[in-house]
């Protein structure tokens, strides 16, 4: 099974098509996974319960729509994924679901929303690298975006 | 899937792990596999540079290719220098030139230090590729996280 690491940045997009090509190529199963962190109040608190429920339940449904839209592209493109919702930590996050559904590959994008420009690597593809499973694949944003980036 | 691989080989441990994975992603969909050895040279203290166990390195990395011509896998190895401590950009350089899908790399090679889990030739790959990077972890069960902390106790 190939898993795809995607938070719909330019980098994850591209992940999204190398995963699909690989799974296609090889008839393997694929799926994506999107890690979402509840919104922290300062100093990293729990924000009130009073606060508006629909905020504080903001990232999951980025997550939800994000891998709403990559199951889209798969299907588009041909490929039927599946979707896993997960709660960050990311990097523990995408490792353990590796590990959980044995994953034979992991895809990820060279950085996601957090890295300032495109020259900068993630932190959560570093720590991926590091502690996942099985064999990663980095892939970068294509290169005619990456000529627009900030240097 | 993937048309060319280059490879990234050192003769190391890891480096042997990158091997096989590529050998078995080349017969799987019929790539064609450009393995780029650079050669680490040493500075020497008075007799110039040394090249450490080159000769050793060399041998065991064209057997390696060796076997993969013998299973009939194509494939090819291109041999440089590096004075400088340049491998990652030979490497980068080598994936343009031959406009490779995908290059194959350990974690590490021989001149990481322990402890490390990311050696800086693969950090450095991953800023200068052109296309995707595939990184073999170092220990059979996979991930390095376990291997990496059990690496330091030992050291420590």
């Amino acid at each position: 099974m190939i898993l795809i690491a995607t938070d719909g940045s330019a980098p994850a997009r591209a992940a999204e098509a190398l995963g699909l090509e690989l799974a296609r190529a090889r008839g393997s199963g694929a799926a994506f996974v999107c890690v979402w962190a509840p919104l922290r109040g300062s100093f990293g608190m729990p924000l009130p319960e009073k606060l508006d429920p629909e905020f504080i339940d903001s990232e999951r449904t980025w997550a939800e729509e994000t891998l709403e839209a990559a199951s889209r592209r798969a299907a588009a493109a041909g490929v039927q994924a599946e979707t896993i919702i997960a709660k960050g930590p990311a990097v523990q996050a995408v490792c353990d679901t590796a590990e959980q559904r044995r994953a034979g590959l992991v895809v990820i994008g060279s950085h996601g929303w957090g890295a300032m420009m495109s020259l900068i690597f993630g932190s959560t593809t570093l720590g991926v690298l590091q502690h996942a499973p099985c064999p990663v694949v980095v892939v970068r944003d294509n290169p005619a975006n990456a000529a627009e980036a900030p240097v | 899937m993937f048309g060319t691989i280059v490879l990234a080989v050192d003769g190391s441990r890891p480096s042997d792990r990158a091997v096989d994975y590529a050998g078995r992603l080349a017969k799987e969909s019929g790539s064609r596999i450009v393995a780029v050895h650079v050669k680490e040279v040493m500075a020497g203290r008075a007799a110039g540079p040394v090249h450490v166990d080159e000769e050793e390195i060399l041998n065991k990395v064209r057997a390696q290719i060796k076997q993969m011509n013998d299973d009939g896998i194509k494939a090819e190895l291109q041999v440089t220098s590096s004075m400088t401590g340049g491998p990652a950009h030979i490497i980068a350089d080598a994936a343009a030139k031959e406009s490779a899908d995908v290059i194959v790399t350990g974690t590490r090679g021989h001149t990481a230090l322990a402890g490390v889990f990311l050696g800086s030739v693969a950090q450095r790959l991953l800023h200068l590729a052109g296309c995707p990077v595939l990184v073999i972890p170092d220990t059979a069960a996979g991930g390095t996280a376990a291997g990496t902390s059990q690496e330091a106790a030992a050291v420590n």
